[in-house]
């Protein structure tokens, strides 16, 4: 089973960018409270991703901090249940800070 | 099969009180048979030399590791080389790991805690 990384840090963060490190190929990252702020437009630097990573944002978090329209292509939007859902679908779950 | 722990440690030694109660709880891990990993990333890997927090022959709680058979010790490389780390001898040594190799750790447990 793959992992999720839950990631609440904005850009600059270096817990972000330990994250971004560390993932392997079809693991999930998901983004949510100040972490929304990383997934816009150009901000996720994928020159040495794995394959299959699926990035997503929790989508109250995106409207709340109002990057709604900003977001790096290829990040989805989901709500609440598809959050449980992740993390039931998934693991292990690391929770970067 | 056995829960497979995986411990993160990014805070550096004496630093704020979460670089301590990741190593308080890695070693409560092994006195309790759980067999942790230990990965070292960020600042976290100041833990792995005497030059920054602690004197030459001071005590610390990561010399204890032995005592609580945890063995599974790993280093982020380029941690290491930000630190400029990446030549000098990790006390306590630890496997240097990057990349690839960090999402296989992680993937390989059941339990990951990043503090």
């Amino acid at each position: 089973m793959a992992a999720l990384h839950l990631v609440n840090r904005p850009a600059a963060d270096a817990a972000r960018a330990r994250c971004l490190a560390s993932l392997g190929s079809g693991d999930t990252v998901l983004f949510y409270e100040s972490g929304v702020l990383g997934c816009t437009v150009g901000s996720i630097d994928r020159r040495n991703a794995q394959p299959n990573v699926r990035y997503v944002a929790l989508r109250a978090d995106v409207e709340r901090h109002g990057v709604a329209g900003r977001l790096d292509r290829g990040v989805a939007i989901v709500d609440d249940l598809e959050f449980v859902d992740l993390v039931a679908s998934h693991k292990p779950i690391v929770s970067w800070i | 099969m056995s829960t497979r722990y995986l411990i993160i440690v990014n805070r550096e030694p004496g630093v704020g009180a979460l670089a301590r109660e990741a190593i308080d709880l890695l070693l409560v891990a092994g006195a309790f048979d759980l067999d942790p990993a230990v990965l070292f990333m960020g600042r976290g890997v100041l833990h792995l030399t005497r030059s920054r927090a602690h004197g030459d022959g001071e005590p610390r709680p990561l010399d204890a590791l032995g005592t609580y058979g945890i063995t599974r010790l790993y280093a982020d490389a380029s941690s290491l080389r930000h630190a400029h780390l990446d030549h000098a001898p990790l006390d306590p040594a630890a496997t240097v790991v990057e990349g690839d190799a960090i999402g296989r750790l992680i993937a390989q447990s059941d339990v990951v805690l990043s503090a």
